[in-house]
């Protein structure tokens, strides 16, 4: 009889621990609003404007004016290497609800500066987004092999330029293409056969490019070679090889894996990288260089 | 620190060789038996048999090779009882004198179907060879007989077992005790395979007709096994029919296959081959749908030869080869193209040394390749992959009396992996990673009491890539309560110095990692505890829980857009993870319905700084309940009916709470970045699945016995989501399911002649 009541009293405990392990939470928590910017500066142009806004829960129809929240006070300071403000860029409400430009408009980004993003004067007194991107040094364009190629011929674009650095890390890069006359001239093969408006081919890129693909040259320098696929349309081109700053390294890098990565299961979805506080978004910035090349079909 | 380390190794090493072969030849008034048991009808080695002293409680079982020994025997006379399920018991009357070494092989026969007396012996897992805790076998009968879509599959059938889970339908991929595909050994004749699928994961590599045994070890494996974190499946090739020539063939939708297998002068060889059949499909659907491969095929060939070199020396060569192939035209100025695959072979040595001492020294070669090349818009992408596998295994099993068997042995090797890649004629990456790889262990399988049963063991490994040494305890403790209830319960600590870039939608890019300078291996303790209960030869009842932790669990980070000019432990991220859960499996052995159930409750976790909030998280794989039914009804002497019946908590998802737009400065059109919460929090619908299929058994024109099969996979076509997409062209963001298989008939035609 007792030890009939010690199994009992065995399999209670066993099941009772089965129990509490199993009420191991882990629950789907709310939708929470956060507050959302987007500046992306450009070394050697002129201040963006900073666009400021909401999410949106996921079930709701989006658009920008819905989610823009107004009457905030922007400001861009310029920083030196020690955080010191050295220049204040002010920015004021525009016409559209949400969308905040320089009141001086001439002022030009600098490569090589830290910039801060400073966004107070929100709905709630305590509410403050801040965000600092390192502008990246400007690259030197050296030279271009060809300005002028067939597609797909034996001549590819090659671009040589000195890349400068960046602090803490190898340079990444971002190749475009940005065509200057879809109008007149045609898509490329690979792209018309992708699905998809005419238009949205107009500017295409690469990824995320380390700059540990290439073999410096003798003097400091990168040549790029252009591949052709990050040709959409034949014509004018504008061909520009970009190094952009960590923000929106992070962000870009991140964001792809929203949509599946090598060894990300389908389905499971991770946030993405935002460098900002009291709220998300991206306040990036680049540096960059192009040249204006001719694209000639080789069917015609 | 080091030098402890390797003067410890060193130690081990010897205890390995030295220790067991200066011990062998005491006490030699007592009597030895050895033998090896085998199939009547086949001479295929039984791995598991028991052999018993009747009326005593000597006894032991057959090893891998089918080989036993009974050491230190008292002089007298006895019935060798020779059992195992599925084959009649065989008893044979002896008599030993003192010192005497007595060679006693046995061939059992197969216990056959007799419908009259309603008696049919299912031997859905051998039980008697389930005796560790953590271990299941499953039979090359039930891997034919449950219904698989399009084609028998060795780890379809794996996947029904209780601890055990499927990713997908799509997905051969098994997931055990929380552990994802690269956490589990893959073993061919002692060689491992690095890619075990065919189809891109949707089918193993192996073969049906080739194989012989599927072991798999769920967890808690002793020290002879390591370099996986949690489970082991050690599968061989049939040894060849030693008594005649028998062959088969087979038709499927998918693909077909032939085996021949047969006795000679020397032993016994089996050759068997399988090929896709899907060309005249290909072709159908090439003139009405788009995008159909220009080319597909996989195809497979598995060979073993075995020669007898005299009654104590057996030598085998075994081979496996296999490749996947497809051409596929994506598009306009787009095509695909991949070829992957593995190669394996070993030559195995196995002699009994003495009346107590049996040893196997194993050659193994492992190669798995991988080359896909994608040329889009005039730009080539082009990858070499490759893993080349080396490795000597020296075994050697001592029974130096009834208490003990004491099994040492090292495996080293050196394993080179390599990846180029070639985009638009430039070099992106080429790296190299070689390892010399050394490992040794020593267990000690002690039965302290008829009662009590002790597996202890000590395994140790070297990496030489990054010079990482460790050392991995393993204790396992049966008590047997009544003649048929077992308690059992086993720890131990497991490494893993290999990291699998893989995804369960498509293992055809698989690539492997090492350890190396800044890249540790994983980690994790194991702890289970379990009761077996046989109160007759017909029921079965096992009951486990385990708990298991994995630490330093190192992944190639998928934040990594781009690994060129990075450091190569800056390609991973470091987590933790952990699992525990409870296992049932109830069998049903004989009768005209047998069957079993196997039900798993589990939870698992996974942690990696930086992402979801540095918060553990279920990986999408892990479910809280899962249930399995197979169930067999024997209808007449010709046909049978058999039945899987799936159900499984949904899936782990993450929910997207809610969503922003930003412009992308370097593209036409926004960005639309989601916003979640805890990553992973939702489930999708449960899973449930019934599956039916219909062996017919014939004969094919007096040349041959046939077997027709005809098969239904999920029979009330329940439409189960895989996964959920996220379509943003529409505002609000629709939810698009991804569902899982339909209704898929199947019809496979088999002659054995």
């Amino acid at each position: 009889m007792v030890s009939k009541m010690k199994s009992h009293y065995i399999l209670i405990t066993f099941a009772l621990i089965l129990f509490i392990l199993g009420c191991e939470t882990y629950n789907q928590d709310d939708y929470v609003e956060q507050y959302v910017i987007e500046s992306i500066l450009t070394a050697g142009e002129p201040f963006p404007p900073v666009k400021l806004s909401t999410t949106l829960p996921i079930e709701q129809t989006y658009s920008f004016d819905a989610a823009a929240v107004q009457n905030a006070s922007v400001i861009i300071q310029k920083l030196d290497h020690n955080n010191n403000v050295i220049e204040e860029i002010l920015f004021e409400e525009s016409e559209d609800r949400g969308i905040y430009i320089p009141i001086d408009e001439e002022i030009i980004v600098e490569a090589g500066f830290r910039y801060k993003l400073d966004i107070t004067n929100l709905p709630h007194d305590d509410e403050r987004i801040t965000s600092t991107t390192f502008v990246p040094e400007q690259p030197e364009f050296i030279e271009t092999n060809t300005l002028e190629a067939f597609y797909q011929g034996d001549v590819q674009f090659e671009v040589t330029f000195f890349p400068g650095s960046y602090p803490g890390r190898q340079n990444v890069f971002v190749a475009t293409s940005l065509a200057l006359d879809p109008i007149n001239f045609g898509l490329t093969p690979f792209w018309e056969g992708i699905d998809g408006e005419p238009f949205e081919f107009e500017r295409v890129s690469s990824g995320l490019v380390n700059e540990g693909n290439y073999d410096l040259n003798p003097d400091g320098s990168v040549t790029l070679k252009y591949p052709w696929i990050g040709i959409a349309y034949y014509g004018p081109n504008e061909l520009s090889v970009y190094t952009v700053d960590t923000n929106y390294f992070d962000y870009r890098r991140s964001l792809d894996v929203q949509t599946g990565g090598a060894n990300v299961s389908p389905g499971q979805i991770e946030n993405v990288l935002w460098n900002v506080e009291g709220g998300i978004g991206l306040f990036a910035s680049r540096s960059g260089i192009s040249i204006e090349v001719m694209i000639l079909n080789p069917f015609e | 620190m080091k030098s402890t380390y390797s003067k410890l190794f060193i130690l081990i090493i010897l205890c390995a060789f030295i220790f067991p072969s200066s011990l062998f030849a005491f006490d030699e008034q007592r009597a030895t038996i050895n033998g090896y048991v085998t199939e009547a009808q086949t001479g295929e080695a039984i791995w598991g048999a028991n052999v018993i002293l009747d009326g005593t409680t000597t006894g032991t079982s057959t090893n891998s090779s089918g080989f036993y020994t009974l050491s230190r025997v008292q002089p007298g006379t006895y019935t060798v009882v020779f059992s195992f399920v599925g084959f009649q018991d065989k008893r044979v009357e002896i008599t030993l004198e003192e010192g005497e070494t007595l060679r006693l092989d046995a061939e059992l026969l197969e216990v056959g179907l007799e419908m009259d007396d309603v008696v049919v012996e299912a031997d859905f897992f051998d039980r008697e060879e389930r005796q560790n805790i953590g271990v299941a076998t499953v039979p090359t009968r039930l891997i034919r007989e449950v219904p698989a879509v399009l084609q028998a599959d060795v780890f379809r059938s794996i996947q029904l077992l209780p601890g055990i889970r499927a990713a997908s339908d799509f997905s051969s991929g098994l997931y055990i005790r929380g552990g994802g595909p690269d956490q589990t050994l893959i073993l061919l004749d002692n060689t491992t395979v690095y890619n075990p699928t065919h189809f891109f994961g949707f089918f193993s590599t192996f073969n049906p007709d080739a194989i012989r045994d599927v072991r798999v070890y769920k967890g808690g494996f002793p020290a002879e096994y390591g370099g996986r974190l949690g489970s082991v499946v050690s599968i061989f090739n049939k040894d060849g029919n030693r008594r005649e020539t028998r062959g088969t063939a087979s038709v499927g939708l998918l693909s077909s296959r032939a085996s021949i297998e047969g006795p000679y002068s020397g032993g016994s060889y089996m050759f068997a081959a399988r090929r896709s059949t899907l060309e005249p499909v290909l072709w159908a659907l090439r003139s009405s749908v788009d995008n159909i491969p220009d080319s597909f095929y996989f195809f497979d060939l598995n060979g073993r030869v075995n020669y007898d070199a005299g009654s104590k020396d057996r030598l085998s060569f075994s081979f496996y080869a296999g490749m996947d192939d497809v051409v596929f035209p994506a598009g306009e100025d787009l095509v695909l193209n991949l070829n992957y695959g593995n190669l394996t072979g070993s030559a195995t040595w196995r002699r009994i040394l003495s009346n107590e001492l049996f040893s196997k020294v194993t050659l193994t070669g492992s190669r798995y390749f991988n080359f896909p090349k994608f040329e889009f818009g005039g730009t080539v992408f082009e990858r070499s992959n490759t893993v080349n596998d080396f490795s000597i295994k020296a075994d050697l099993e001592w029974s130096p009396g009834q208490q003990h068997t004491v099994k040492g042995g090292i495996w080293a090797g050196n394993i080179l992996l390599k990846l180029a890649d070639v985009f638009d004629g430039l070099e992106t990456q080429s790296p190299r990673i070689e390892s010399q790889y050394f490992t040794a262990y020593i267990q000690d399988r002690w039965r302290l009491t008829p009662k009590w049963l002790i597996n202890g063991g000590l395994r140790a490994s070297y990496y030489s890539s990054g010079e990482h040494f460790r050392l991995e305890p393993r204790l396992s403790v049966e008590y047997r309560a009544t003649d048929s209830i077992r308690l059992q319960t086993a720890a131990g600590r497991y490494y893993q110095f290999l990291s699998l870039i893989s995804n369960e939608a498509f293992s055809g890019f698989d690539t492997w990692l090492l350890t190396d300078d800044g890249v540790p291996p994983a980690y994790g303790d194991q702890f289970m505890a379990g009761v077996k209960w046989t109160p007759n030869s017909t029921y079965n009842f096992e009951f486990e829980v385990f708990y298991r932790t994995m630490e330093q669990l190192f992944e190639l980070d998928p934040r990594i857009p781009d690994t060129a000019g990075l450091d190569y432990s800056e390609l991973f991220r470091f987590g933790t993870g952990y699992a525990y859960g409870a296992e049932i499996l109830l069998e049903r052995n004989s009768g005209r319905i047998n069957g079993f159930i196997g039900y798993t409750w589990g939870t698992t976790r996974r942690e990696f700084p930086g992402f979801n909030n540095n918060n553990a998280f279920p990986p999408k794989f892990d479910r809280i309940h899962d249930l399995n039914v197979v169930m067999n009804y024997e209808l007449s002497q010709r046909w049978r009916a058999t039945a899987v019946f799936s159900y499984a908590t949904g899936q782990a998802y993450t929910q997207p709470l809610g969503r922003t737009q930003l412009g992308n400065p370097f593209g036409t059109q926004p960005d639309n970045p989601l916003i979640v919460g805890n990553v992973n929090a939702s489930r999708l619908p449960a899973y449930h699945r019934l599956d039916i299929g219909f062996t017919r058994k014939g004969r094919f024109f007096d040349l041959g016995d046939s077997e027709l099969q005809l098969q239904l996979i999920n029979v009330y076509s329940r439409r189960n989501i895989w996964f959920y997409q996220f379509d943003f062209d529409e505002n609000p963001v629709k939810r698009v399911d991804v569902r899982m298989l339909p209704i898929v008939p199947s019809i496979t035609y088999t002659v054995n002649f």
